[in-house]
């Protein structure tokens, strides 16, 4: 499912990888803007994600080429976390996001205070949004994560969905120096969460931390 | 060719004709070569292999009442890639509808069986093949004995079946498995492989269904051991490259949609395995699972293979090879075995015999927790 991006040079043993890990709730288009930032397309009939798929392109960042590593994870409950039960009618996945942040923090807390992005996808249906993009941002801004609105369905969007993938690469490559011991394409994660609730009645929430 | 195909369809008519139905025989003729060959024998014989006798069970009302209705809608409305393309899109919706209760009046039927996303996919091959009407006693039986373990509220029992690949690929090639155990690729590149039956991988519908032909004959646990097969199929391919997770990752997801799946060959090959080194001879780790109440240990690797000897001395001794005559059939390792080459004892080996039971486990597991290395880069 991978797709590389046309302009990948020679393989350089010097270059580095990160890898960025998408999650939200089902059906908010984790699988959609993934497919769109690494092909360009916008995915028509896509499938519901079963396990973890994985994409990735080249980015330049500042004059250096990273890979960028994209795993696409599944939305349903199950595959993250056993609970309560937990009724997927009239949810939200805005609402949702609580528990995707507290995942989050779970397991990258070991490294400390790896950056997310909050994407609120399906932009072009607005109209239908419940959730306000003020509400959104204060969400945002509290859990210190910049949001981004963005529709993986517009192709006029393709300009803004590539910033926040470069955003995203951007923070890591600044985020914290390579530790010692590691080897020099030294992978670093991140988190991208998606949230659909911010632009229609079912939001899509996609949690990235970088 | 054709003629062997008739000759084979005719089997298939008069053991589904006797009296009673020949069960065994139809087990046999499932898993070798081409499987059922059609749909029309399919929905005959499938009710048999899941021994389903009353077909026409009666459907629970209200079902989209039924807490998980949005997420099997969501998933449901995304399956249209599985159908025909040359289905009419009425047609497409209808079977959709058809397929969202189907599903449903499952889960309505068991409370204590959980939606997964995959399950669909199996529901779709079943409403291809057979019709709504049918459909829901079959998904429902397979639901109970084959897919149980999927279902349970935590995925536990579904990591701990995972499991099992590793033990059945160290058989065969210890120096790959060093390779994958290096890369920290664990083993959720199988994860839709196994829950799903391949449907959400393997390309072909009707490949897809010839596979259904063979896993419902067999073990529970066969579809791991064809997972092994696909990954052994691709061992040299799997180690050409940098020993790193998200390569090896790639490399192992893409191996199971390739287009010209040597299908039968892969077959006979997990059989043979699946004979040689049962469930009961995998590694203690696995054997600890195994005891460890998972609705599939409970059903019985076949008799000949649990007294632990060679099968293909056991088989030779019961007079089971000589079926073909052949020299090579008596000194040839069943994983020499070329598909051409099934015997009446081998498929019989692999069949699995006789009651199925199931048990449930509960637990929690996060599939981030089982996927530790993963996130271990965080
Ligand atoms: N209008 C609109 N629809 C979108 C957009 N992005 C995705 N979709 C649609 O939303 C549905 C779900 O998209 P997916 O990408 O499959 O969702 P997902 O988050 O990967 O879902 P899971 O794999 O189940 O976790 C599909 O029907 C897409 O066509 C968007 O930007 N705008
Ligand atoms: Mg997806």
């Amino acid at each position: 499912m991978s797709l590389k991006s046309k302009k990948e040079p020679q393989p350089q043993p010097q270059r580095r990888v990160f890898k960025v890990i998408v999650i939200g709730d089902s059906d908010v288009g984790k699988t959609c803007l993934t497919y769109r930032f690494c092909s360009g397309q916008f995915q028509d009939k896509t499938e519901a994600t079963i396990g973890v798929d994985f994409r990735e392109r080249m980015v330049d960042v500042d004059g250096e080429l990273i890979k960028l590593q994209l795993w696409d994870t599944a939305g349903q409950e199950r595959f993250r976390k056993s609970m309560v039960p937990h009724y997927y009618r009239n949810y939200s996945s805005f609402q949702n996001l609580p528990a995707w942040i507290e995942e989050c923090n779970k397991y990258c807390s070991s490294s400390g205070g790896i950056p997310r992005i909050l994407v609120g996808n399906k932009s072009d249906l607005k109209e239908k949004s419940e959730v306000d993009t003020n509400t959104a941002q204060r969400y945002a801004d509290s859990h210190c994560m910049p949001l981004f609105e963005a529709s993986a369905k517009e192709d006029k969007d393709f300009a803004n969905i590539e910033a926040i993938f470069l955003t995203l690469a951007h923070k890591l490559k600044c985020h914290k120096p390579m530790m010692s011991g590691d080897y020099p394409s030294m992978k670093r994660a991140t988190v991208l969460s998606i949230d659909k609730e911010l632009v229609r009645k079912n939001s899509d929430s996609y949690c990235a931390n970088c | 060719m054709q003629s062997k195909r008739k000759l084979k369809a005719a089997h298939i008519v008069e053991a589904l004709q006797s009296e009673p139905v020949d069960i065994h025989s139809l087990r046999k003729l499932s898993i070798s070569p081409g499987g059922l060959l059609s749909r029309k024998l399919r929905c005959q014989v499938w009710p048999h292999l899941l021994d389903v006798t009353d077909t026409h069970l009666k459907c629970p009302k209200n079902v989209r009442m039924h807490p998980e209705c949005r997420q099997v809608q969501l998933d449901v409305n995304r399956s249209g890639g599985r159908f025909p393309s040359t289905m009419p899109k009425e047609e497409v919706d209808i079977l959709q509808e058809q397929l969202t209760d189907l599903i449903l009046s499952v889960l309505c039927t068991h409370s204590e069986l959980n939606y997964y996303q995959g399950y669909h996919d199996i529901c779709v091959t079943f409403l291809l093949v057979c019709g709504k009407q049918l459909s829901f006693p079959l998904v429902e039986r397979l639901s109970t004995y084959h897919l149980r373990d999927f279902m349970v509220r935590s995925m536990d029992s579904t990591a701990d079946i995972l499991n099992y690949l590793i033990p059945i690929l160290e058989k065969s090639n210890p120096e790959l498995v060093k390779y994958i155990e290096k890369s920290e690729v664990g083993t959720l590149f199988a994860l839709s492989w196994l829950i799903t039956w391949y449907s959400y991988v393997v390309p072909k519908q009707e490949d897809i269904e010839r596979l259904y032909d063979f896993f419902l004959s067999c073990h529970p646990l066969m579809p791991v051991y064809f997972a092994a097969q696909i990954v052994l199929d691709n061992a040299d391919n799997i180690m050409d490259g940098e020993c790193e997770m998200a390569r090896v990752y790639q490399v192992l997801l893409q191996t199971a949609r390739k287009t010209d799946l040597p299908l039968e060959t892969l077959i006979s090959k997990a059989a043979d395995f699946y004979i040689q080194f049962p469930p009961s001879s995998l590694s203690v780790t696995a054997i600890d699972y195994y005891k460890d109440g998972l609705a599939m240990s409970t059903f019985c690797d076949y008799a000949l293979v649990a007294q632990h000897e060679l099968p293909d001395a056991v088989l030779r001794r019961r007079g089971l090879y000589s079926s073909d005559r052949t020299e090579s059939s008596v000194n040839t390792r069943p994983s020499n075995a070329d598909s051409t080459h099934w015997s009446a004892a081998k498929t019989a080996a692999v069949a699995v015999g006789g009651a199925v039971g199931a048990a449930a486990i509960a637990g929690a597991v996060n599939l981030l927790e089982w996927a530790p290395h993963l996130l271990g880069y965080l």
